[in-house]
């Protein structure tokens, strides 16, 4: 039973990572970072590649934010000139060209094969799971300082009025740039720490479903809310865990699709019925 | 502000009280965890994808390994005790093919898990059954990986990728004495680790891949990858689909394009229903698989029993009777050994000419199995053995 | 590169693909172009039509236009009822696009596991492919299947400029998504066009599903590929114009078969999102130059 709490609390807390740093961008700044998985994946992958090479993981797990971000603020550099939908809709696309890359550049991702043996960072699953904590502590106090400071109060200006701060004489397109790239610093981070936790990256980290959960995840726990982000965490995750207790008596065939409509439907119920998530200040 | 700290205090202070009682439990049994079974069921996890696009093989495997179960319970159970299976989704990825171990380890406290049905998800799930001592076996994973990255507990019951794209690449080479070959492969872990055994293999013996095209998962529309693969003009075509439907659609889309070529396959396509439902397409492909018998005295029933419960075709059928053949295996082991990982582990790399549903088996120092294998050729609408 | 004589064979194939992303993206871009949101679940409608199609000829053995007509009423029925109890709620509760456009996605996740529950993982084939025959025109081969995408493709955009331009219904579409507040002002009932227009969508849905079944086998998860492939050519052509989405589809489709004389065809996939980049990047109107409206 502890063991099974450990490996819980440990994809918890690399899940408040991914959630935190996409409210950043989402919730505080206002832009809607559709494809923040494939940044995930970027890290995972980078991390899962320099590892397997040799690098020591002190340098690939911040190798990997580095890289994340990096592409994160070109992408940004951009698209983020891009109005209202349209920055939307280019980082869904994003997330649809992470997975077509990722299968096919067999030459670097091994493709559909994917790469295992990626190395643990601590072998010990408690001590990881502390380690995990760790990071996750200070990515969040670090994105909590960010928000509480001028260029956190700067980034919800744009969210809620972009003219009016531009008036004001702030540069929108640098800000926003800067957002997307801290908060795809994170995802790269997140990344690598759950590559060295399942020690194996396939393609599949990129599909549709694992984002539509991550994305409960923040709108369960309010947008522009850390604390929020940090609950949707733990309430998601509760859920998702009890779906493995879940409609064992029924049919073994069917066990696997009601599970999934299950959760999906209290999605959809959320969604309906509160948009805002327990602790959001902002409306999705 | 506060909220967040206090939130923080609470989880260390959570951590703590789990830090001391990690240490109490480990104490005790020099780091296993105690089992704990409730009286009467040895419980066997069993872990497939019963969701998503693999679902399409995890459910028909799934049927089979509780057919087993079924009929070893209605026998009086193992050593008076019965069988129970606990299922988990595994979705076919490393991730929840982590998620659904833990459970069925940690919780449900197996010692045996079946699965993963695909690579990926049992590479997830290996660690952890190594690590926890926790015997695992797969009917169906072929990536050459898992021989060497799957660990000493992780077994499996289909021959790897690894043997089936040479035994194709060595026929084409050797056999029919091709130089040119052209590959059409889906992009999924089963069928790239075909693909690059074969165009390894194919490269080595001296022959030349002119047509290297994949299709994605999602693809039924081939006809740009068979049109390019006509112009490169090989002498034979590999054709490496996932799945029997697939492979139908490539055929057909192949034949109505012209190719006239020799096409050559796997085993996922030299079924006798693949036959049944194409049989001008598939005229003279030739396909290499595990040998096994559909018609053997224990398949049969097994196959029948699908058919007559489900009223479709067994899709799956070497899969399938793998997996029934595993739970009788676990069975076994535990009756001879008892409910213990390392134990049930060592009856596990002790199996040798076990006859079994899915044919003769034995398994080797790797964990995997080894199978002979047939290269049947479609003739006048029946599959004829080659070789 | 292989030789340009396989050209021919490859636009056709273009066309053929293209035709079914248009009638994808139709439905996508008309209940945009009305209501302003991103309507993913037009890929579960669509999935929705091939497994009632399939049902209905191969499980009850109905004739083709019988269980053609019972499936677009089926799917006309699926659309409203989400509708009912989806999007209308999201409405009233005046939820962003962003919101509903979760909520299509979750929708789309939702009808796929239905799908998996009902009718089981195996791949299913419709039993009128017994009857499709192929056509050797010596440049290019095309079968009855494909033929009949192309012919009800052309079709239902004919059908579709009819209601835009000719009927009064259109004209109230149209206004709704020019002004809604001046719509409204006029005495049009939002809520009683949008009903029609997710019923035009419906249409689309059903007819479109149809022949991707026919074409290509059903699988529970199917509708999530092909309205990926949808919203890619709506944007390209010009998201929020509905004969954009056509000319996107077309576009697209022409653009991933052909491109693949270039490159290995596994990265099919990889051009029409490298194109959606593109566009998004330097002509974010799409092909028709829509002007984007900042909702």
């Amino acid at each position: 039973m502890y063991e099974y709490l450990i490996a819980v609390f440990a994809y918890i807390f690399i899940y408040i990572i991914i959630v935190v740093s996409l409210n950043l961008a989402f919730g505080f700044t206002g832009l809607v970072n559709l494809g923040h998985m494939a940044f995930f994946g970027v890290g995972a992958y980078t991390s899962a590649l320099l590892t397997l090479h040799g690098t020591p993981w002190y340098i690939a797990l911040p190798a990997s934010g580095l890289v994340a971000c990096t592409f994160g603020a070109l992408i940004a550099a951009v698209t983020v000139r891009l109005k209202g939908d349209y920055f939307q809709i280019v980082t869904l696309g994003l997330a649809f060209i992470a997975i077509a890359v990722s299968r096919n550049w067999v030459s670097l991702t091994r493709g559909a094969l994917g790469l295992p043996g990626v190395p643990d960072i601590i072998k010990n699953n408690f001590y990881y799971m502390l380690f995990l904590f760790a990071v996750a502590f200070l990515s969040v106090i670090f994105i909590y300082w960010l928000t509480n400071s001028e260029i956190g109060k700067i980034f919800q200006a744009i969210r809620d009025d972009e003219t009016a701060a531009a008036i004001l004489g702030k540069n929108t397109y640098f800000y926003k740039v800067l957002s997307i790239t801290i908060s795809t610093f994170f995802a790269g981070i997140a990344g690598s720490l759950f590559a060295h936790y399942i020690n194996l990256i396939d393609p599949t980290i990129f599909d549709l479903e694992f984002f539509v959960i991550i994305l409960a995840m923040l709108i369960v726990g309010g947008l522009a809310s850390i604390s929020g982000s940090i609950s949707g965490v733990f309430f998601v995750s509760i859920f998702t865990t009890a779906m493995h207790f879940a409609f064992t008596s029924i049919s073994p065939e069917l066990i696997g699709a009601m599970r999934q409509m299950l959760l999906m439907l209290i999605l959809l119920l959320i969604l309906i019925f509160r948009p805002r998530g327990i602790l959001g200040k902002v409306d999705v | 502000m506060r909220k967040i700290l206090l939130g923080i205090l609470t989880l260390i202070v959570i951590l703590l009280v789990a830090c001391q009682v990690q240490q109490q439990v480990q104490q005790p049994s020099g780091g296993e965890v105690k089992t704990t079974q409730p009286q009467g069921t040895y419980k066997i996890g069993v872990m497939y994808p019963l969701t998503g696009d693999a679902a399409a093989y995890g459910l028909p495997i799934q049927k089979t390994t509780k057919y087993a179960a079924d009929e070893i319970n209605a026998k009086g159970g193992v050593s008076g005790r019965k069988l129970e299976l606990v299922y988990e989704d595994s979705k076919c990825n490393p991730k929840d093919g982590n998620a659904a171990a833990q459970k069925l380890i940690n919780i449900d406290k197996v010692k045996v898990i079946i699965g993963g049905v695909c690579s990926g998800e049992t590479l997830g799930a290996a660690p952890l059954a190594n690590e926890n001592k926790v015997v695992m076996i797969s009917p169906s994973a072929t990536s050459p990986d898992i021989t060497t990255k799957g660990g000493d507990f992780v077994f499996r019951l289909s021959p790897s990728d690894a043997y089936a794209g040479v035994v194709a690449s060595d026929y084409a080479y050797k056999e029919l004495k091709f130089k040119k070959a052209g590959i059409i492969s889906e992009a999924t872990d089963y069928a790239q680790g075909l693909r690059r055994v074969f165009k390894e293999n194919f490269e080595k013996l001296g022959g030349q891949i002119v047509a290297d095209e994949t299709f994605n998962p999602e693809d039924t529309d081939f006809r740009t990858q068979v049109t390019k693969v006509k112009a490169a003009n090989p002498d034979v075509v590999y054709l490496v689909p996932q799945t029997k439907a697939k492979g139908v659609l490539l055929v057909k889309q192949a034949r109505e394009a012209g190719v006239q070529k020799q096409l050559l396959t796997a085993e996922v396509m030299i079924g006798r229903d693949v036959v049944k439902e194409s049989p001008k397409d598939v005229e003279g492909m030739i396909g290499v698989e595990q040998k096994f018998d559909d018609k053997a005295p224990k398949a049969a029933p097994i196959l029948a029993k699908y058919k007559q419960d489900t009223k479709e075709d067994a899709p799956f059928p070497a899969y399938m009777s793998a997996a029934y053949d595993i739970v009788y295996l676990a069975a076994d082991a535990i009756a001879k050994n008892g409910y213990d990982g390392e134990k049930i582990r060592d009856y596990f790399y002790a199996v040798e000419n076990y006859e079994g549903a899915v044919g003769k088996v034995s398994i080797d120092e790797n964990g995997d199995v080894v199978m002979d294998f047939n290269v049947k050729q479609v003739k006048n609408g029946e599959l004829v053995i080659l070789k | 590169m292989p030789s340009i004589d396989i050209l021919p064979q490859l636009i056709v194939n273009g066309l053929i693909a293209g035709s079914i992303y248009a009638l994808a993206a139709s439905g996508f871009a008309i209940v945009y172009y009305v209501m302003k949101f991103q309507y993913f679940s037009h890929g579960a409608i669509m999935s929705i039509g091939a497994y009632l199609f399939f049902a209905f000829l191969n499980l009850m053995g109905l004739n083709y236009i019988a269980a053609g007509l019972l499936t677009i009423a089926g799917c006309i029925i699926a659309t409203l009822l989400s509708n009912w109890f989806i999007y209308m709620p999201l409405r009233k509760r005046r939820a962003t696009p962003t919101v509903t456009l979760i909520a299509s996605i979750v929708l789309l996740i939702l009808t796929s596991s239905l799908i998996l529950a009902f009718f089981g993982s195996s791949t299913k084939t419709i039993s009128l492919t017994k009857y499709n025959k192929t056509f050797d025109f010596g440049i290019f081969t095309i079968t009855a299947i494909q033929i009949s995408i192309l012919i009800f493709a052309i079709l239902l955009f004919l059908f579709l400029w009819f209601v835009f331009k000719k009927t009064k219904l259109g004209k109230s579409m149209r206004a709704l998504a020019d002004n809604k507040d001046v719509a409204q002002i006029v005495g049009i009932n939002p809520e009683k066009i949008y009903n029609y227009t997710f019923v035009i969508a419906a249409v689309f849905g059903a007819v479109g599903g149809m022949l991707l079944g026919l074409e290509q086998n059903l699988y529970p998860r199917m509708g999530i590929p092909i309205i990926i492939k949808g919203f890619i050519s709506s944007v390209v052509g010009g998201l929020g114009s509905v004969p954009g989405s056509i000319i996107g589809g077309l576009f697209i489709g022409l653009a991933e078969n052909v491109g693949v004389l270039f490159l290995p065809t596994g990265y099919k996939d990889v051009i029409s999102f490298s194109v959606l980049l593109l566009f998004l990047l330097f002509r974010p109107q799409g092909i028709l130059g829509v002007k984007m409206r900042n909702v």
